[in-house]
């Protein structure tokens, strides 16, 4: 009978420790700025580059037209001659909420997912032998 | 040993470059050494039921040969090769073929012209008209390849309008492939891939720049030809300052409070013409002459012909070079304002302009800043900058502090430009390390501005940033991977009475 109070007594030790965990560590949590501790690679931008690699189709002759890169709203973030020939390597910064961009080269266009930030493509269509 | 694999190595570039080509004598060839179809399709070949193969039983020459399926379809829309649209000449079309095996109840291989048809879209076909019908006597031949040699037909011989050509593979019975190679068409090429492989079309292109004019921004202007926009066409990013740097923010972040949207106008050569940039101001929640400006990283400011547009009210903070950029810089800067309070008027009432709730609203005022890298043809003496090296994120944005010029506050980790104090670097609440590219930051990486591309309603008059918007404490500590949307007009995300 007389261990039974000790083990509400410890249940509330426990407890509290725990508690007290939490409350010493306010950047696990932060409630405000300056609480706030930043990982030194955030940006505290709200826009997020975007690499692009594109891969030419080999042409018997060179093929120019427009290269456009648009959001979803159609508006060009990049325009610029391209040769479809060519390999290019561009960067532009897009809404941290886009999930894709549209690259246009003449009439034909592509939507492409910027979830990692990087885009790879390949003016040669990938077909299945 | 390595001259033979130099020659190993042209050897098959010029294979692979042969493989789809346009010879001087007006041929559309298909060799398949380019090893990949895909390349072809790209180039406007059509293959139905046919890969590659580089099996060497399933070769004809050089190391790639196109490969059926199994011939076990009598209907020519089953299995075949078809050329990009072409100018069809004279002469005959030539060809190799044989076989993976010898069995099946018949082969045969048939050729059919397709005329341009444009009302059958998306590849406005018309109705394939069959010109050469040949059927396989047996035994199939599995060794050495039939040279076919076909004429052309009279009827479309040297036209003046584009057909395709269809090489049909039927048969029926047994599991044998045909093996093709060597494909030669008399004629020119005269697809368009850059245009859905419809045939090419000449172009309107009033300026004679190159660009059509349904491409061209500037259809009539041969100096220009593109818009890109940064960040939109259609919105603006704001851009928010604190100016107490290098000592402790209050983080209301409307001590300085612009919009901005950058016009990177390029020529036919890609090469930066003008960037036109449309500054908005809207708020200074300080007592401080704040200035403003932003410097393109790593571009020399003799690529610059001329700025125009920009604000500098006589101060003598910023001296000015002859083509209006900022005097004394490694890279270009452009000082947009150098003081806020002589674009926008204080309106009697309350700390600032803008931020006061209480106080008169002061209608915003728009700067359009104009640096012309070319102009009417002429290139800054320091040369071109091509529209890739001139990507948004070397626009590198700065406040100039109560007019003096060496207190800089950028956006966090931007390195200050060439006239910044660097001596302040790292004093009071600042913790930049220029050794490792930390600048503009406290000790727990906050940052003395921020940058909201979609464009912000900013914090009232002291009051902290993250009282106004409740998820920006969390957007900041999981590293934008929760709310990245914090700054939008939510339930729950804002304290509206907290937001000017």
């Amino acid at each position: 009978m007389k261990k039974l109070p000790f083990l509400p007594l410890l249940l509330a030790f426990i407890g509290i420790t725990s508690c007290t965990k939490e409350l010493d560590d306010p950047s696990e949590h932060p409630a405000n700025l300056t609480e706030l501790k930043v990982s030194p690679q955030f940006s505290w931008s709200t826009g997020k580059t975007i690499e692009i690699d594109i891969t030419g189709l080999p042409t018997p002759e060179p093929v120019y037209s427009t290269l456009a890169i648009s959001l979803g709203d159609g508006s060009n973030i990049y325009q610029a001659t391209h040769n479809i020939n060519s390999n290019t390597s561009l960067s532009v910064v897009v809404p941290a909420e886009a999930d894709s961009i549209s690259i246009r080269f003449g009439s034909n266009e592509y939507k492409l997912p910027v979830g990692t930030g990087k885009v790879d493509f390949s003016f040669i269509p990938v077909v299945q032998d | 040993m390595k001259k033979l694999f130099v020659i190993i190595r042209y050897t098959l570039l010029l294979l692979i470059c042969t493989s789809i080509t346009i010879s001087s004598k007006a041929q559309v060839t298909l060799n398949c050494e380019s090893g990949n179809r895909g390349i072809e399709q790209g180039n406007c070949w059509g293959f139905g039921a046919v890969s590659y193969s580089r099996r060497d039983t399933q070769i004809i020459s050089g190391f790639w040969s196109a490969l059926s399926n199994q011939l076990t379809s009598a209907s020519p829309e089953s299995c075949w090769i078809k050329t990009p649209w072409m100018l069809v000449g004279s002469g005959n079309i030539t060809f190799k073929a044989k076989f993976d095996g010898n069995n099946g109840n018949s082969r045969g291989i048939q050729l059919y012209y397709i005329p341009y048809n444009t009302s059958n879209p998306p590849y406005f076909e018309g109705t394939p008209v069959l010109f050469y019908d040949y059927i396989w006597p047996q035994p199939y031949p599995t060794g050495t390849a039939k040279v076919f040699s076909v004429p052309i037909p009279a009827e479309i011989a040297n036209s003046k309008v584009v057909y395709k050509i269809r090489m049909s593979m039927i048969g029926s019975g047994g599991n044998s492939r045909l093996i093709a190679d060597d494909l030669v068409f008399p004629g020119t090429y005269w697809s368009d891939p850059a245009n859905s492989c419809k045939p090419k079309e000449v172009i309107q292109d009033a300026d004679k720049d190159g660009v059509a004019d349904t491409q061209d921004n500037y259809p009539n202007d041969p100096y220009r030809a593109y818009n890109s926009y940064f960040p939109n066409v259609n919105t603006y990013g704001t851009l928010a300052f604190e100016d107490s740097w290098p000592n402790k923010a209050d983080y209301d972040m409307n001590d300085l409070l612009v919009d901005y949207r950058f016009n990177t106008v390029t020529n036919a050569k890609n090469e930066v013409v003008e960037l036109i940039g449309k500054i908005v101001t809207r708020a200074s929640g300080a007592s401080y002459k704040n200035g403003f400006g932003f410097q393109l990283d790593g571009i020399a400011p003799d690529r610059i012909i001329a700025v125009t547009g920009n604000r500098i009210e006589g101060s003598a903070v910023v001296k000015v070079q002859p083509n209006g950029l900022e005097a004394e810089q490694q890279y270009v800067n452009c000082i947009v304002f150098d003081d806020f309070f002589k674009i926008m008027k204080h309106p009697g009432t309350g700390t600032g302009i803008n931020t006061s709730p209480g106080a008169p609203f002061v209608p915003y005022d728009t700067l359009t800043v104009t640096l012309k890298f070319i102009d009417n043809g002429v290139v800054a003496p320091g040369g071109a900058v091509s529209v890739s090296s001139l990507s948004p994120d070397k626009l590198n944005f700065y406040m100039i502090v109560n007019l003096q010029r060496g207190v800089e506050v950028h956006l966090a980790d931007r390195m200050p430009t060439t006239l910044a104090d660097k001596t302040l670097l790292g004093t009071g609440s600042d913790d930049s390390n220029p050794g490792n590219g930390k600048y503009y930051k406290t000790l727990n990486n906050l940052p003395y501005a921020i940058n909201v591309i979609q464009g912000f309603d900013y914090p009232a008059e002291k009051t902290s940033i993250d009282a106004a918007y409740l998820h920006f404490v969390e957007w900041a500590h999981k590293e934008a991977a929760a709310f990245p949307d914090w700054f939008m007009d939510k339930p729950g995300y804002r304290n509206k009475s907290k937001v000017y």
